[in-house]
């Protein structure tokens, strides 16, 4: 049943997979380029520290895009035939979930592999200077976890009732605009909630805290 | 038209020079003598400068204003006023005792010497958000919008720090620290005031900030900066500077990977301007862009030995200089007044109370044990992911998209 739902999934999602896979191998090699090849001793390290703080930003960017991609493809074409195949199907509604689930993680595992190959083979090519080390193995991981959380998410909101999503929606819309009124008329001094919100999201161990720490290929 | 405008512009220039200290000279009777003129030039000066004064002093007093209490500690006195008073109590006793270990009985007779005033600052405009342009500025009452911490040692002024309100009290503990640093850094050989940035670093550094201080030295432009965090001690001494300046900075100091970088960074605007003289933008380019190494070297000749600095960042000597305080203990500040050697390495080393080469390997081992390890992420953040995962998977799971 898995490698069925795999197959399927695969077959969705096969051009954006390809070509995340082609941006993973194209990120260490454009940070790397500007470098000469000649000897470590060329290299001018802190530019090449700048490179590569570079670089984490673009592989955060593929993460990011892969993971809403992957995530829209798993229930795209079940949403348009309202659900009809999905429920005609012998297996219980949570194991299916669980299956699209795990085949989304594994396509995502696909392009975090390709990130630690490449990178693996980049760093390998250039003559790294001594205070300098690779480690694809470490931002291959830190890649797939990051890319599992906003699939997860995203993934969670097409799967549940429409009209739960709605719901969520239209409260965390008015929570909004509320609290950007009452910052307009003065009872507060700027948009509170929303700076919760986002520090929620983001700060200390939040479910998006990935994307603001640095994804670096090559690291003291 | 015109002859209109030139007569308005008589009338004014005479209008001016009516008002003008010089008009003096044009009432001035016909037979008056130089010595006359210079006397009354002398008492209008005077007055200027009673004025200027008057004005001064009613700033300073509108300053002041509320300035109603003093809070002590320790024979150290800040001025404030009642509405931070709490702030300024709770905090000066943290500064404190956070200071106390490493200036010993220096503290007190730093506190003797100081003083401290912690200001309201008050605005009666308030900004308001909009969503269309941004922040609107709007009218309203008086209210403390921030707070300034000003000091001064001996009468010298110390750099007034400026405060969000309402205070966070653990910053204003540091602020408080961070104008002991200062103040203590009066009482040291001024070279190594100077080399110290005029800090004396009091405040207990973290494994969080070694781990930074490590990555910074190892990407630091300076070979010998980098050759130190990878375990060279007499790099770190010459990186330092602790024995002297080094006769051939560039030699001693960079690599000739380095010189672009060194070509487009070293030298204050004046000789940087220089450069742009003899060089030009492409010429200058060519350099720091296309690292063509002839031309580094030929601009890196043509700057002055003094646009070479001490190739150690502050933060790393003020890492250096707090591993000799807590090597010294609290006797430490001290020995290293009453020190009369002339290199930056004996001064510490006095502090210390040891070698500088012990001080140099306390130093590097502190910092080379905090080399950040693999980028994994961590064990929290692993469990956090998966703890969101899970949540979602289970929201998923119970969803019923058909309905």
């Amino acid at each position: 049943m898995f490698r069925a739902v795999l197959y399927t999934q695969w077959k969705w999602t096969r051009p954006v997979i390809l070509l995340a896979v082609l941006v993973a191998g194209y990120i260490p090699v454009n940070a790397l380029r500007s470098m000469s090849y000649k000897s470590a001793g060329t290299y001018y390290i802190p530019s090449l520290y700048q490179s590569i703080t570079s670089a984490s930003v673009n592989y955060q960017l593929l993460a990011l895009a892969v993971a809403v991609v992957v995530a829209i493809s798993a229930w795209q074409a079940d949403g348009q035939r309202q659900h009809v195949y999905a429920l005609s199907l012998p297996v219980p509604r949570w194991q299916f979930v669980l299956l699209r689930f795990a085949a989304g993680a594994a396509l995502l595992g696909v392009v975090a592999v390709a990130v630690g190959l490449f990178g693996g083979v980049a760093a390998a090519i250039a003559p790294l200077p001594a205070m300098l080390h690779a480690y694809p193995a470490g931002l291959a991981v830190r890649f797939w976890l990051g890319t599992l959380i906003p699939f997860a998410l995203i993934f969670a909101l097409l799967a549940s009732n429409p009209r739960r999503v709605k719901l969520v929606v239209a409260g965390v819309a008015t929570i909004v605009v509320v609290d950007m009124l009452l910052a307009m008329v003065g009872t507060t001094d700027k948009p509170l909630l929303v700076g919760w919100f986002l520090d929620g999201l983001y700060a200390g161990n939040g479910p998006l805290a990935a994307f603001l720490s640095k994804w670096m290929l090559i690291d003291v | 038209m015109c002859e209109r405008r030139l007569l308005l512009a008589v009338v004014l220039a005479g209008v001016f020079a009516g008002v003008s200290p010089l008009a003096g000279q044009s009432v001035v009777p016909a037979g008056t003598s130089d010595s006359a003129l210079a006397q009354r030039a002398a008492k209008l000066r005077e007055r200027a400068r009673l004025l200027d004064d008057s004005l001064k002093a009613l700033r300073a007093a509108s300053a002041d204003s509320g300035l109603t209490v003093v809070v002590e500690a320790e024979g150290l006195r800040v001025r404030t006023t009642t509405t931070l008073r709490p702030d300024a109590t709770a905090a000066l006793g943290v500064a404190l005792a956070d200071a106390r270990p490493l200036l010993g009985a220096q503290l007190d007779s730093l506190s003797r010497h100081m003083t401290l005033t912690l200001r309201e600052q008050r605005s009666t405009m308030r900004l308001r958000f909009s969503s269309l342009i941004g922040r609107t500025g709007v009218p309203t009452e008086s209210y403390i919008a921030s707070a300034t911490l000003d000091g001064a040692m001996d009468a010298l002024p110390l750099p007034s720090v400026g405060l969000h309100y309402p205070l966070d009290r653990a910053e204003l503990a540091a602020t408080l620290v961070m104008q002991f640093e200062r103040a203590a850094a009066q009482r040291v050989p001024p070279a190594l005031s100077s080399w110290l940035n005029k800090r004396l670093p009091l405040r207990a550094e973290h494994r969080k900030e070694d781990a930074e201080l490590f990555r910074m030295l190892a990407t630091s432009n300076a070979a010998v900066v980098r050759r130190c965090v990878a375990g060279d001690r007499d790099a770190c001494r010459t990186g330092f500077a602790l024995d002297s300046m080094p006769t051939d900075r560039v030699a001693s100091w960079y690599e000739t990977s380095d010189l672009p970088a060194l070509a487009g960074i070293a030298g204050d605007a004046s000789q940087r301007g220089e450069l742009y003289r003899a060089f030009g933008a492409d010429g200058q380019a060519q350099c720091t862009v296309q690292r063509q190494l002839d031309v580094c070297r030929r601009m890196v000749a043509l700057l002055p030995l003094e646009a070479f600095q001490v190739p150690m960042p502050v933060v790393a000597r003020l890492s250096l200089a707090r591993t000799a305080l807590e090597m010294g203990g609290p006797a430490a500040l001290e020995r290293l007044r009453s020190s009369d050697t002339t290199s930056i390495g004996a001064q510490l080393a006095a502090a210390a109370g040891a070698s500088s080469e012990a001080l140099l390997e306390r130093w590097m081992k502190r910092v080379i044990g905090a080399r950040p390890s693999s980028p994994l992420p961590n064990a929290v953040f692993v469990l956090a992911s998966l703890a969101v995962i899970a949540v979602c998977l289970g929201w998923a799971m119970r969803g019923q998209p058909w309905k």
